[in-house]
C-alpha cells in the first residue's frame, strides 16, 4: 500500500526540542565543501548517450514540454531530440565528446559548454559538473531533467542568452502577473525528480526558471509525479522510487525565479549559500516536503515575497543560524500546516515585511532569534497553535515586537481550504524574550488568541507595551510572578 | 439472459469502442452489464476479455478488481489485445519489483523471479511489435532507467518475433491462462500477427539501423503523446488556476478605490496610521547606524558559522551585510 505523503509525514513528527538536540549535536566536518567534493565520482565511465525525441518519452512531465513548445518552435525544432544520459558517470567533456555535434553540445572553451538541446538523467547516471560551467541555452528552450545523480562543485550553472552573452534575463511581467501561469517566457532550469540526488557546493546557480505547473521555478526537487495506477509502466516505476534529496553547501543563487524549491523533497541539506535577488522566494521548501536541514544561510534581497518560507506541510525541519536580510517580504515564514518545526538563533533584520511569520502552522519552536528594524512585527503567530517562542530578541521593528492573532482567512481567493485547512484559533507560549524599543508596542494580540506570557523583559517600548486583547491588561501582566507568568485564556481552544 | 440484451450488447461490441474510457462507459455493472461481459467471455466471445480487462485494470485502485483485472488481462492477452499484453507485463513487472502478494493467484511465483523480469520483457516486445506506443518507449528505455541489460532487451525481441510468428504470445508456464480455455487463436488475429510481423521487417530495413537497439529507438521518432486535447487540457488547467489570482487582483483593485473615496473619519485614521508609520520608519532609519553597531557581534557569530561552509575565496564578511544593510 503507497501511504499518502501527508500521513507518512506525521507519522514522522518529532518535538522541535529534539530537533533542537539533533541540531546541537551535528557534526560539522560533515558538512563543508570538501565533503561534498569527496562524494564526487573521480572515474568517468560509461557511453550510454542518445538523443531522443523528447515527445515520445511518456515518463517525463509532459506540462514543461507543453510550456516549453512555443520555445522551441520558435527556435525551429518543435519537438526537440532530448540528450539522455544512463548508465555511467559523466562529465561535461565526456558528454560533449559522446554526442560530437557543436548544434547541440558545444564547447566554448576547455572549461565551459552549452547546450542547445535538454538533458534527462536516468536513474542509472550520474553526471559530474566539476570545476566547470554549463550554460543552457535559453532561445533553444532547454531544462534538465534528472532521476540520477548530479554533483556540481566550483562550477557556473546557468541559463545563457547568446544574444546578450549573458543569463537569460527575466522579461518584465506586472506586478499582478507574477503568479499567472503561462505568461512567462520559459526560461531553463533544473528539476530534480524521484530518486534523484544532487551534491552541489560552492557554486553559482544563475537566471533559472519560470512559474509553471511543475517545479519549473529555477532548481527544484519535486516528487509531483502522476497518481498511483497509471497505466504506463515508468509512470508507477519512477513514482515509487525515493524521494529526491540532497546538499547545497557553500554555493551562490541569483536571479532565479526561486532560488530553490521543493515537493515531497526529504533530508535536503541547505547550508552556507548565498540567495540573493530571486524573484519570488530565496527558498521555498514546500508541500509535505520533511526533515530539512536550511541553516547558516544568508538569504536577502528575495525581490517579491520572503527570504525563506516552508509552506504545506512541511514537518520536522530546521531552519537555524541564517540571515534573511532586506527581502521584500518575511525574513522566515512557516506557511500552511507546517509542523513540529525548530526556527532557531536567525537573524532577520530589515525586511519589509515582519522578521519571522507563522502562518496557520502548529507545533513549532521559535528559539534565540533576533527579529530586528523589520518593516512591519518582529514575531506574527497567526491561527496558530502551541508555538514556543523562547529567549528571541525583538529589537527595535517598525509596529510591534510580537503579534498574536487570531484572523479570518475564509476570503482569501487562492487559497484551498480543503487542502489548507486551518482553525481559528491560536495559543502561544512567549517566554525569556526582550522586546526593546519597538517603535508601536512590545506584543500585540488580536481577536482573543491564548497566551501565556513569563519572563519576558520589556524595555523602552513605543507608545505602550501591550495593545490589542491585553492593553487592559498591562498592569496584571508586569506584576505576574516569574514562576508562574501570565495567562490569558482566548476565546476558541486550540486543538490538542 | 436474455436474447434481446445479448443481441444489444453484441451490437455495442461490435462499434469501434477501443478506448479505456469506452470500457468503463460500456460496463454497467448495476444494469448487469458485467455479468453479460463474463458470460460472454464464457462463451470466448474475444472481445468481451478486452472489455473486461480494460473494465477491471482501471479499477485496481480498489484490491477486489486486482485479481480479476490480472484474470482478464492474461486472456485478452493470450488473443493478441495490445493494451493487456502491456497491461500483464506492468502487472509482472510490479510482482517482480515490489513481491505484490495479491498477483500471486495468476502469476506463478515459485523459483521463477529471474523469468518474471525476462518475460515483462517479452511481453513489451510483443505489445511494441504490435504497435502499442508505450512499449516502444519501454524497449528503448527499460536498460537506461533500470538495471535491465540491452542484452536482456534483445532477447526479448528475437522471443516476441518466435512467439508471434507461432501465434502463441503467453508463457503458460508463468501464468494461469486457461480460463476459459482459449488456446486456439483465431485466424483473423493469426493474420494481424503476421502483418505486424511484415510491417516490423519492412520497417527495420527501412530505418538501416545497425543493431535492434537502434531499430527501437528509431521508431520513438513517430510518437507524440502530447495530443492537442492535453495540451488544451494544460491551458485549461493554467486558466483555471489563474481564475482566483485574478479574483484576489480584483479585490486588491477594489479595495484601493474604495479606500481612496473612504469618508473623511476613515481618511483621517489612514493618514494618522501613514504617519505613524513614517515617523515609526525614521525613527528606525535614525538609529541605523548605532543598531548595526549594537548588532554587529551577532553577525559576526552567525558569519563565522556560515563561512565554515564556504570557500576560502567566497567567504561573506562583516563589510558584505553592511553594504546590503545600507543599500536603498
Amino acid at each position: 500500500m503507497v501511504v499518502e505523503p501527508a500521513l507518512a509525514n506525521s507519522a514522522h513528527k518529532k518535538a522541535p526540542t529534539d530537533k533542537l538536540k539533533e541540531y546541537q549535536q551535528i557534526d560539522w566536518s560533515k558538512y563543508t565543501i570538501a565533503a561534498v567534493k569527496h562524494k564526487v565520482p573521480k572515474k568517468m565511465q560509461g557511453n550510454d548517450i542518445t538523443l531522443l525525441p523528447v515527445q515520445s518519452l511518456y515518463f517525463l512531465p509532459e506540462v514543461n514540454q507543453v510550456e516549453m513548445n512555443k520555445t522551441w518552435q520558435a527556435a525551429g525544432h518543435p519537438w526537440p531530440k532530448i540528450i539522455i544520459i544512463a548508465n555511467g558517470v559523466y562529465d561535461l567533456a565526456s558528454l560533449h565528446r559522446l554526442i560530437n555535434n557543436e548544434h547541440i553540445f558545444k564547447k566554448i572553451d576547455a572549461k565551459t559548454f552549452i547546450t542547445y538541446r535538454p538533458i534527462y538523467i536516468a536513474p542509472t547516471a550520474s553526471l559530474v559538473i566539476d570545476n566547470a560551467e554549463l550554460r543552457l541555452s535559453t532561445i533553444s528552450g532547454v531544462y534538465i531533467i534528472s532521476n540520477g545523480k548530479l554533483y556540481i562543485t566550483n562550477s557556473v550553472f546557468t541559463s545563457w542568452d547568446e544574444n546578450s552573452q549573458d543569463y537569460g534575463v527575466r522579461e518584465h511581467i506586472p506586478e499582478k502577473e507574477l503568479l499567472f501561469y503561462g505568461t512567462q517566457f520559459p526560461r531553463p532550469y533544473l528539476m530534480l525528480l524521484n530518486q534523484s540526488e544532487i551534491y552541489a557546493a560552492n557554486s553559482k546557480f544563475t537566471g533559472l526558471g519560470y512559474k509553471g505547473q511543475m517545479g519549473s521555478f529555477g532548481i527544484s526537487m519535486s516528487n509531483r509525479l502522476p497518481k498511483e495506477n497509471s497505466a504506463k509502466i515508468f509512470d508507477d516505476y519512477l513514482r515509487k522510487l525515493k524521494k529526491p534529496t540532497g546538499w547545497f553547501i557553500g554555493n551562490t543563487f541569483e536571479h532565479n525565479y526561486f532560488g530553490f524549491y521543493s515537493n515531497e523533497a526529504e533530508n535536503v541539506v541547505i547550508l552556507g549559500n548565498i540567495y540573493l535577488n530571486n524573484t519570488i522566494y530565496n527558498i521555498d521548501p514546500h508541500d509535505f516536503s520533511y526533515n530539512l536541514l536550511i541553516a547558516r544561510n544568508l538569504s536577502y534581497q528575495a525581490e517579491h515575497a520572503h527570504g525563506i518560507i516552508i509552506s504545506r506541510e512541511v514537518n520536522n525541519t530546521t531552519i537555524a543560524e541564517n540571515i534573511s536580510i532586506k527581502n521584500y517580504g518575511t525574513g522566515i515564514m512557516l506557511d500552511r500546516n507546517s509542523e513540529h518545526n525548530l526556527i532557531y538563533n536567525n537573524l532577520t533584520m530589515a525586511n519589509k515585511g515582519d522578521g519571522i511569520a507563522i502562518f496557520e502552522s502548529d507545533h513549532n519552536l521559535l528559539l534565540d532569534n533576533t527579529a530586528t528594524r523589520n518593516g512591519h512585527t518582529g514575531i506574527v503567530v497567526r491561527n496558530s497553535c502551541h508555538i514556543k517562542v523562547q529567549a528571541n530578541y525583538l529589537f527595535r521593528n517598525v509596529k510591534s515586537g510580537t503579534e498574536i492573532s487570531v484572523l479570518n482567512i475564509d476570503y482569501l481567493e487562492t487559497r484551498d481550504f480543503v487542502l489548507d485547512h486551518y482553525h481559528q484559533a491560536t495559543s502561544s507560549h512567549l517566554l525569556e524574550n526582550i522586546f526593546e524599543s519597538n517603535l508601536s508596542v512590545a506584543i500585540n494580540s488580536n481577536n482573543k488568541p491564548t497566551i501565556h506570557l513569563q519572563n519576558n523583559r520589556y524595555l523602552n517600548s513605543g507608545s505602550a507595551y501591550f495593545a490589542g486583547d491585553l492593553v487592559a491588561l498591562t498592569r496584571d501582566i508586569v506584576t505576574a510572578p516569574k514562576e508562574t507568568g501570565f495567562s490569558y485564556q482566548g476565546e476558541n481552544p486550540c486543538p490538542k | 439472459m436474455s436474447k434481446i440484451k445479448t443481441l444489444l450488447l453484441l451490437i455495442s461490441l461490435l462499434t469501434p469502442f477501443s478506448s479505456a474510457y469506452a470500457a468503463t462507459k460500456m460496463v454497467d455493472k448495476n444494469s448487469g452489464q458485467e455479468a453479460v461481459l463474463l458470460e460472454l467471455a464464457d462463451l470466448k466471445v474475444i472481445e468481451a476479455y478486452r472489455i473486461l480487462a480494460e473494465y477491471y485494470s482501471l479499477r485496481v485502485a480498489d484490491k477486489k478488481y486486482v485479481k480479476p483485472s490480472i484474470l482478464w488481462s492474461i486472456q485478452a492477452a493470450e488473443v493478441g489485445n495490445t493494451k493487456s499484453i502491456y497491461q500483464l507485463a506492468k502487472y509482472t513487472r510490479e510482482f517482480e519489483q515490489f513481491k505484490k502478494p495479491f498477483s500471486g493467484a495468476y502469476i506463478k511465483q515459485a523459483g521463477l523471479s529471474g523469468k518474471l523480469q525476462q518475460e515483462t520483457l517479452n511481453l513489451i516486445a510483443i505489445a511494441a511489435i504490435l504497435g502499442n506506443p508505450y512499449a516502444k518507449t519501454d524497449l528503448v528505455m527499460f536498460p537506461k532507467l533500470t538495471s535491465v541489460t540491452y542484452k536482456q532487451v534483445n532477447m526479448a525481441t528475437k522471443e516476441a518475433l518466435l512467439r508471434l510468428k507461432k501465434g502463441k504470445l503467453i508463457n503458460c508456464k508463468l501464468y494461469v491462462c486457461n480460463y476459459p480455455a482459449t488456446h486456439s487463436v483465431p485466424p483473423g488475429i493469426l493474420t494481424k500477427y503476421q502483418f505486424a510481423l511484415q510491417q516490423h521487417t519492412q520497417q527495420a530495413k527501412r530505418l538501416k539501423c545497425k543493431s535492434l537497439q537502434q531499430c527501437h529507438s528509431a521508431r520513438l521518432n513517430s510518437l507524440v503523446f502530447l495530443t492537442p486535447t492535453k495540451v488544451n487540457k494544460y491551458k485549461e488547467v493554467a486558466a483555471t488556476e489563474n481564475a482566483p489570482k485574478i479574483r484576489k487582483n480584483q479585490r486588491l483593485t477594489k479595495e484601493a478605490v474604495n479606500k481612496t473615496a473612504a469618508n473623511w473619519d476613515q481618511q483621517s485614521n489612514d493618514d494618522r496610521n501613514n504617519k505613524r508609520m513614517q515617523a515609526a520608519r525614521k525613527a528606525v532609519a535614525y538609529h541605523a547606524a548605532a543598531d548595526k553597531e549594537k548588532l554587529k557581534s551577532k553577525i559576526i557569530e552567525l558569519l563565522d558559522k556560515m563561512n565554515l561552509h564556504r570557500a576560502a575565496d567566497n567567504q561573506v564578511t562583516l563589510a558584505d551585510i553592511m553594504n546590503i544593510l545600507a543599500q536603498p
